[in-house]
This record gives structure tokens, C-alpha cells and sequence, in this order.
């Protein structure tokens, strides 16, 4: 049969964003692929050489806006490692929470977004009605339900407001018996295995070595996770475990085990975040002022030249980094060169690669079980 | 934490970084490659390994790193521009890598850490290599793009925004710019300055249509 | 399609887990059995005893509870799925929007000072020290001067008279009555538009006694007018404006200016124009609520009459000491 290039172009449902993806299929087979981005580059690292520290907090919002306190999160890591920031207990439960909570709500608008690419549209209303509960509980505590501009440099904006301990626990346990709910939905439907088992093998190896990171390479069984490796915040207080897949074949880990592993990761979320709220310093029920001591410490707000720092941090999709270099305007105000390291980057080629070998109604299974999101990877 | 994995504690972090230090400094002492301990200023204070090298050196010490080291995962590649630096410090790029603790993942097992009984080469950890470049138009480094996948696509991303020739580096092409770009457009060079954005000089309407005759000349 | 190995037909999911969720929905639909069983069929999350979600700030908040509405009967179910009505039937609770508002069924989630709304400001304590201006980062405000009656040149009651005279040369204002009785109807939360004007003004051309030759802005007509009815007013009182096309909403200017004029008020509507020029919000349409508003100048105002009398104190201290 006549091989043929078909492009899923940049505006397509499923890819999840903007990018274009190429696939040459012979007959129903894809034979090859080629991934495009860069559609959705905004040149957010030259914005922030003209910004101050500060001011670049809402822009790291929205790079990945899923999953925007995790993404203003590994930003602060990487400033308060330049500007050498000393942060209170309480702000690192708070941010940790924060990011926790984030995570849920990435990860249920990824399974929302994932269902109906197999056809269970179903998915699609129950995912976005729980994720509702994460983004009230996230804008009661941020401002807003997408960006937030929360985190600051030394700890953060405001504190738990009170109520907010009380809401989130109630919410966060109804959503315990939901995840139930989704399982018994899923896990043993027969199209969904039908769909997954079997498709878009990925080899731990060869992951790690691409640089893919995070719950896709956890799915193929290695249990690498920044939040133990590299430890920020206050993981190694709280009670989790990281969420590790066995992948079922030697060729690697499919889809069903990526599936597999954001369920659990959804629900170590879940225990993080109520161990967090108990144990939190300074009780779960009281609010200080913004700015008091016990959330917020004053950092140096300049940077000379010559410092560098960065961070590791575990994002919803992978390890993500920034490596500031200070020195720029303003006598060392604004960063010299704000570099940007966005798991989705590496992943997205990798993901083309993976599709070579199946057919064509299994690239958005292939696709959509790596979770792509194309803000952080164009940036 | 139970005991699926409790987390590297900074003792593991720091013995392992000194035994790096010293493999580094046994293998490549003397032949310009310098390395050195670094401590984080943020979370839990944790050292990682920065390596500054020439550029000529660059392959030989990234297989050492890659077979011998260990260092299995190129997490991000990145250049800046110094146009006012020194003369050896025009450009200057930097790796950043992690050294994951993976080998033979067998079907049916995952591998499961308890991380405090990690030790040597197994305990994970964060490398910072800095080549800096002469500062002249044409700065090349040599590729690593067959040592590492990862670094394949962000050597992409920093020749497309920074303009650091990989020398070796097969398909190379623009990754976030337009593919028609103009040649030797790289935004991300300090002589371009964004339009329009910059902080002392944003209008409102770039043809002007909305301003007040009292707002003539004033800036902000 | 060929059956999957793990997905054989069973009786599990072919029977018995329908029957299940039918027998417990059609149960919990009967308020006795809901009641009875509840906790036991639904698993633990419907009908069981909710913490007190009112904290003291959120039932101050909530403004215009309606008999349906009236938060504080509400039995709160954290993903919003049930109702009054049948608390033990699951049914969406879509907010009925613009009939109903969700600050005033959840008005934890947008609390003043926490949500990041549209921004107010109160002109009259405003010091313009344009900390705001550079903490931007998108360059969205504009500081400039405008022609308006200064809080303390119209003030009346006990800090009354320690504004500025009338002067020749000057600008004056008077009211306009038919303005004042609209105001209270006017909902500037949902409007598109501004305030209507309140003042007309004019320039002082003459002071004579009780009279005062004004020329009106407006029509440029010359008049002589009581200056009992005028108001001084002062044409470099600080103003501005803020475009919210450029607007991400990150509350950096609250923060810059310190809470004292610069707030982020909880409001996420009528913001919107058909052009980019509507977008361009001046002095008038960030207004804040009265309630936080007439506080805060209030003391302003105080501070700034005690300042006054202060220095006329003291003037006429070495007035007196000169001439003794």
C-alpha cells in the first residue's frame, strides 16, 4: 500500500495542544512520525530577563496553566536558591499543599481529557465536576482557579485562610471514595483494556536516557521521584509513598500502566495532603497576616552577577527546572538569563517515536497517556 | 514515610558528592577541567557537582560521565550571552544532569528504593557542567547528542534561541522559532531587545491611536 | 471486537454492581430510607454530618441570601450535588447565573482581600508614590492628575472647613441634584459604565462677598453663583487609570502599595467593552465597595483635617506671639 505523511496539525482535539505532529502511515500502520512545536513560544525566558524577581511569578504560571502552582513552585525553588532565601516551616506545608493539591486537579483534567480520547465521555463530566472541588479549595487559597501568583520568594502570599482546613479535608476524602468510583469504572472495562494494554510500550531505559521523567517513567517500574531523590519542602515529614507501576512485559511500560500509575498518584495526593493539614506548624485553623514571620520571611531582592542557582522539582508531568543566572538590569533586579526545563519538552519527541508500530487509532491513546501540555513545552 | 522509599538524607548526599568529586579530580586533574562541591541556598541545602570545562574536553569527559559516572539523564541544555564579558567568557553553555539510580528493569518488578540504603554510585545526584566560550560570532561546542537522548532536542532549543553551534549534531533545525526564521536570528542574544515590551518602553497602542495629546513623549 | 483476557463476562459487572447502584439510588431518593440507611448505602459522603463550614467572616459575607439561598440552612455538600429540597437526591446544583451568585452561596471563595478581582482604588488616600505603576509587571497602570473636589475641601461635620478657599483663578464645583438620588440605585458591580457625574465644574473668574463670577467648564457660559453652593475643587488631584486588556490579575499592585488605596476588590464582572479603549478603566469605574471605601477615607480624612488645624494652630500661635 502507498505510504502517506498526514499531518495532525497544530488546531486538532486530541493532541492536547498546540503542536503539530506528522505521521507517515502505511495502510492503518504508522510508519514514521515527526513531532513540530513552538507554536504556543511566547518567549517567556526573554520576558523575565525584564522583570524583577517578583514579577516573574505570574508568568511562571503560565507555562504549564494545568498545573500552575507547581510551575510558580519550581520557579521559587530556583530564586531562593539565588537569592539565597531562608523559608519558614509553615510556608513549605502551605506550599506543599499547594502543589499536592494542583497535582489532583492536573491529573483529573488529564483523565477528563484522556477518557473521551478512547471514547468514554462519561469521564469527561465526572472529571471536570471533581476537579471543581480542587479549583474552589485552590481559589479560596490563591485568588483564582488558574493562576494564582501565590508563592513568594521566602515563603508565601497569604496564609490558609480559616475554614479552608475543615472545606479541603471534607473534599479531599469525598474524593477518596470517588477515585473508588473511577476504578471500578475503568480498571476493568473491556475497551479500555482493549485500548490500553498492549499499546505504546515504553522502555524504562530507554526513557531515562531520552530524559522523560516523572509518572511515565514510573509507570515502566522505576521509582525515581525528585520529591525523595532530591528532597524540597517538607516530603520527607509527611506520610506517601511514591506511586510505582509494574509494567506488565519486558518492552516497557503501555498505556494502561501509565493510566494506571496517575490513579495512584491521584490518591498518595490524597494522603499527602491530609497528613499535611494535621501536622501542619502553627495549627490548621489560624491565619496570620500576610507578610507575618511564621509564612513569609523577607529575601534579598538582588542578585549580583556571577550567582547562579537552580532547582529540581517534581511537576505534575516530570522533573522540572529553572536555572536563573543573576546580574541583569537593574543592578541585579531582574535575572541575567532565566532558563526553563520543561519535562513535556523531551517527552513529546520521545512520545513520537513511541507511536511508530501501531496503528493510527492508538496515537491519541499513545499521546494522550503521556500527558502532554504544550504551554510549558513551548514556553 | 513507610518503607517504600524514604528520602536521600543529606549525609548519603554529601558522601556521594565527595566520591564524585574525587573521580572526577583522579580522572581529569591538570587538563583544565575543574570541578568542584556546591551547596543548594535553598530547601533542604543539598550539595551537587559543578564541572567547568573547556570545550575541546567536552566529549571525552561527558563519556566518562555517561559510562563510567553514571549519569544517565541529561536534564537540560542552555546558553547565555555575555556580550560585555570577559574575552574567554563571551557565551557559555550549561548542562544540567541527574544521575538516576535505573539499571535492567525486569517485566512484573518495579524497583523499589529504600532510599537510605542507597550508596555509591546508586545514590542520586545533580551535575552542573559550564563550558565557557570565547566571546566571539561563532561559538561551537561539540555535541553530546549520541551519549545522551536527552540532550538531543535542547541542544535544538538553545542553537534555535541562543545561537551555540553544536558541532556534530545531525538534524539540527529550529524547534520553538518559525521555521523561516531569518538565518543567524536568535532571540535570545542580548543585542535583541523585545519591541514594544520592555519595561520602560511599552505603549499602549503601537500606532497610536489612543493617546492624548498630554501624554506626548511621556513614556510610562 | 475479541473479548479481553482480563475482561471476560462476569457477573460482577454485568449484574450485580448495576443492580447495586440502581437499588441505592432509588432507596436514597425516599428521605426515611435516605436518612435510615444513608450512611451505610452511599458509601459515607452524602448525609453524613458536615463540619461548620461558616466561619464568622464568610456569614458577615454573605450579602443577599434569599429564603433558597440562605447559606447558612444549607446543608453544604463539598462537590455541590445535592439540594434543599432532597437532600437525599443527587442533583447538579448548577448556579443560576445572573439570577444567582456564587459570592453569595460561597462567599468563602471570594473574599476581598483573598480573590483576585478587578481592581479598586481609593483616589482620596492615594499618595501617588507609583510604587504600584513599577511593581506592574505588564505596564498596565497610568498615573495622571485630574480635575475633581478633594475629600478634605468637601468634607462637612466636625472636620469640616480645613480645606482650601476659594480663589480667583481657581476651579470650583457644584452639585447636581438629580445625580444624587440615582446613586443609590446604581449597581456598579454589573454596570458598564461609570457614575454618572456628580459635579459640575467651573473656573473661579471673580470673588465678590457672597457671590462668585464662575465660568462653567461645560458650556463655557459665565454666571455668578452663591459660594455657599460651590465646593472648591483642585485640577492636580491624582488620578489614573489601569488597562485591563493588559491586566493578569496577579495582585502585585496590592501588594506594592500596602493595602492602604490600592485594593483587589472581589468583583469579576462588568469588565467587559467592545473595544480595547472600553477596557482602559479610569479613575471612576475602580471604585470600591462604600462600605470599605467610606472607612478608609474617613480616616484619611481625619488625618488630614488634625494635620490642617494643626499648622493653623500653630500659625496663629506666632501671629499672636509676633504681635504681643
Amino acid at each position: 500500500m502507498a505510504q502517506m505523511w498526514i499531518t495532525m496539525g497544530p488546531q486538532h482535539p486530541m493532541t492536547h495542544g498546540l503542536w503539530t505532529l506528522r505521521v507517515k502511515v502505511d495502510g492503518e500502520t504508522v510508519v514514521d512520525t515527526e513531532a513540530e512545536l513552538g507554536y504556543i513560544h511566547r518567549g517567556v525566558e526573554k520576558i523575565c530577563e525584564s522583570r524583577d524577581f517578583t514579577q516573574v511569578t505570574p508568568y511562571c504560571d503560565r507555562l504549564c496553566y494545568v498545573s500552575a502552582m507547581t510551575w510558580a513552585n519550581s520557579y521559587i525553588y530556583a530564586a531562593e536558591d539565588l537569592l539565597e532565601a531562608e523559608v519558614p516551616e509553615r510556608a513549605e506545608y502551605i506550599r506543599l499543599i499547594s502543589a499536592e493539591l494542583q497535582r489532583l486537579a492536573s491529573h483529573l483534567m488529564w483523565l477528563g481529557a484522556f477518557g473521551p480520547d478512547i471514547g468514554n465521555l462519561t469521564l469527561m463530566t465526572w472529571c471536570m465536576r471533581d476537579r471543581e472541588m480542587f479549583l474552589d479549595l485552590l481559589q479560596e487559597l490563591g485568588g483564582s482557579r488558574m493562576h494564582y501568583n501565590y508563592p513568594r520568594i521566602g515563603g508565601v502570599k497569604r496564609d490558609i485562610p480559616i475554614g479552608f482546613a475543615d472545606r479541603m479535608i471534607a473534599k479531599v476524602k469525598l474524593f477518596e471514595r470517588r477515585i473508588d468510583e473511577y476504578e471500578m469504572m475503568l480498571d476493568e472495562s473491556t475497551i479500555w483494556l482493549v485500548r490500553l494494554q498492549g499499546v505504546g510500550y515504553a522502555n524504562a531505559e530507554e526513557m531515562v536516557e531520552a530524559g522523560v521523567s516523572g509518572p511515565n517513567v514510573r509507570a515502566a517500574g522505576v521509582n525515581y521521584d525528585v520529591r525523595w531523590a532530591h528532597p524540597y519542602s517538607v516530603y520527607d515529614e509527611v506520610d506517601w509513598e511514591p506511586a510505582v507501576e509494574k509494567p506488565t512485559s519486558v518492552k516497557g511500560a503501555d498505556c494502561y500502566d501509565r493510566y494506571r500509575v496517575r490513579m495512584e498518584e491521584m490518591r498518595q495526593s490524597c494522603r499527602m495532603v491530609l497528613d499535611a493539614i494535621e501536622k501542619i506548624p502553627g495549627g490548621k485553623n489560624t491565619n496570620y497576616a500576610n507578610g507575618d514571620e511564621m509564612i513569609y520571611q523577607k529575601a534579598p531582592t538582588r542578585a549580583p552577577e556571577g550567582a547562579s542557582g537552580f532547582s529540581n522539582y517534581e511537576c505534575t508531568r516530570g522533573a522540572s527546572q529553572f536555572y536563573i543566572q543573576g546580574g541583569g538590569d537593574g543592578r541585579g533586579k531582574n535575572p541575567y538569563r532565566l532558563s526553563i526545563r520543561s519535562p513535556m519538552f523531551i517527552t513529546i519527541p520521545f512520545v513520537a517515536k513511541t507511536m511508530i508500530g501501531y496503528k493510527v487509532a492508538d496515537i491519541p491513546a499513545i499521546m494522550g497517556s503521556f500527558d502532554p501540555c504544550i504551554g510549558e513545552t513551548d514556553r | 514515610m513507610s518503607n517504600l522509599g524514604t528520602t536521600v538524607t543529606l549525609a548519603q548526599n554529601e558522601e556521594a558528592a565527595n566520591e564524585c568529586l574525587e573521580a572526577i579530580n583522579s580522572r581529569f586533574a591538570g587538563s583544565g577541567i575543574v570541578a568542584s562541591v556546591e551547596r543548594h541556598s535553598n530547601a533542604k541545602k543539598y550539595a551537587f557537582i559543578r564541572i567547568t570545562t573547556p570545550p575541546q574536553h567536552w566529549q571525552a569527559l561527558a563519556k566518562w560521565m555517561r559510562f563510567d559516572l553514571e549519569v544517565n539523564y541529561c536534564s537540560m541544555v542552555t546558553g547565555t550571552h555575555f556580550p560585555e564579558g570577559p574575552p574567554e567568557r563571551g557565551w557559555e553553555v550549561a548542562y544540567h544532569f541527574l544521575r538516576q539510580p535505573i539499571s535492567n528493569q525486569l517485566p512484573d518488578t518495579n524497583t523499589v528504593y529504600v532510599a537510605e540504603k542507597l550508596d555509591g554510585y546508586l545514590v542520586p545526584m545533580e551535575f552542573e557542567v559550564l563550558i565557557p566560550l570565547e566571546n566571539n560570532d561563532s561559538p561551537t561546542v561539540p555535541t553530546v547528542q549520541h551519549i545522551w537522548g536527552g540532550a538531543d532536542w535542547n541542544e535544538k532549543e538553545t542553537w534555535d534561541l541562543v545561537g551555540i553551534k553544536f558541532e556534530g549534531h545531525k538534524n539540527m533545525h529550529r524547534v520553538l522559532n518559525p521555521h523561516d526564521s531569518p538565518e543567524g536570528f536568535h532571540p535570545l542574544q542580548k543585542q535583541h531587545k523585545i519591541r514594544y515590551h520592555d519595561h520602560n518602553e511599552m505603549y499602549d497602542d503601537a500606532q497610536g491611536f489612543g493617546r492624548k495629546p498630554a501624554d506626548e513623549g511621556r513614556v510610562k | 471486537m475479541p473479548m479481553h483476557p482480563h475482561a471476560k463476562p462476569n457477573f460482577r459487572n454485568l449484574f450485580w454492581y448495576p443492580f447495586k447502584i440502581t437499588l441505592i439510588t432509588a432507596l436514597r431518593t425516599f428521605p426515611i430510607f435516605g436518612k435510615l440507611f444513608g450512611k451505610r448505602l452511599s458509601g459515607g459522603y452524602h448525609n453524613t454530618t458536615h463540619p461548620e463550614f461558616l466561619d464568622d467572616g464568610s456569614a458577615s459575607r454573605a450579602s443577599r441570601s434569599s429564603e433558597f439561598n440562605d447559606i447558612s440552612q444549607q446543608e453544604f455538600a463539598p462537590d455541590r450535588v445535592t439540594s434543599d429540597l432532597f437532600p437525599t437526591l443527587w442533583k447538579p446544583q448548577t448556579v443560576q447565573y445572573p439570577y444567582e451568585r456564587l459570592e453569595d452561596m460561597e462567599p468563602w471563595l471570594f473574599v476581598p482581600g483573598n480573590y483576585n478581582g478587578r481592581i479598586g482604588v481609593i483616589w482620596e488616600t492615594c499618595t501617588a508614590c507609583k510604587l504600584c505603576v513599577t511593581a506592574c509587571p505588564n505596564d498596565c497602570l497610568h498615573m495622571t492628575t485630574e480635575l475633581r473636589v478633594d475629600v478634605l475641601d468637601g468634607a462637612e461635620g466636625e472636620h469640616g472647613g480645613m480645606g482650601s478657599e476659594l480663589e480667583v483663578g481657581g476651579f470650583a464645583a457644584k452639585q447636581i441634584e438629580e445625580v444624587a438620588e440615582t446613586l443609590d440605585d446604581f449597581n456598579h458591580v454589573t454596570a458598564h459604565s461609570d457614575t454618572p457625574d456628580q459635579w459640575r465644574f467651573a473656573e473661579v473668574l471673580d470673588l465678590s462677598g457672597s457671590t462668585a463670577t464662575v465660568r462653567w467648564n461645560d458650556s463655557g457660559a459665565e454666571q455668578e453663583v452663591e459660594t455657599s453652593e460651590l465646593f472648591v475643587a483642585d485640577d492636580q488631584i491624582v488620578s489614573g487609570r489601569i488597562d485591563l486588556g493588559r491586566c493578569m490579575f496577579c495582585g502585585l499592585c496590592m501588594e506594592a502599595c500596602g493595602f492602604t488605596s490600592f485594593f483587589m476588590t472581589n468583583e469579576y464582572d462588568g469588565m467587559s467593552g467592545f473595544s480595547r479603549q472600553d477596557l482602559w478603566f479610569d479613575a471612576s469605574r475602580t471604585r470600591v465597595l462604600p462600605s470599605v471605601h467610606q472607612e478608609a477615607v474617613d480616616s484619611e480624612l481625619a488625618k488630614r483635617a488634625n494635620k490642617e488645624r494643626d499648622k493653623r494652630a500653630k500659625k496663629a500661635a506666632r501671629a499672636a506671639k509676633e504681635s504681643a
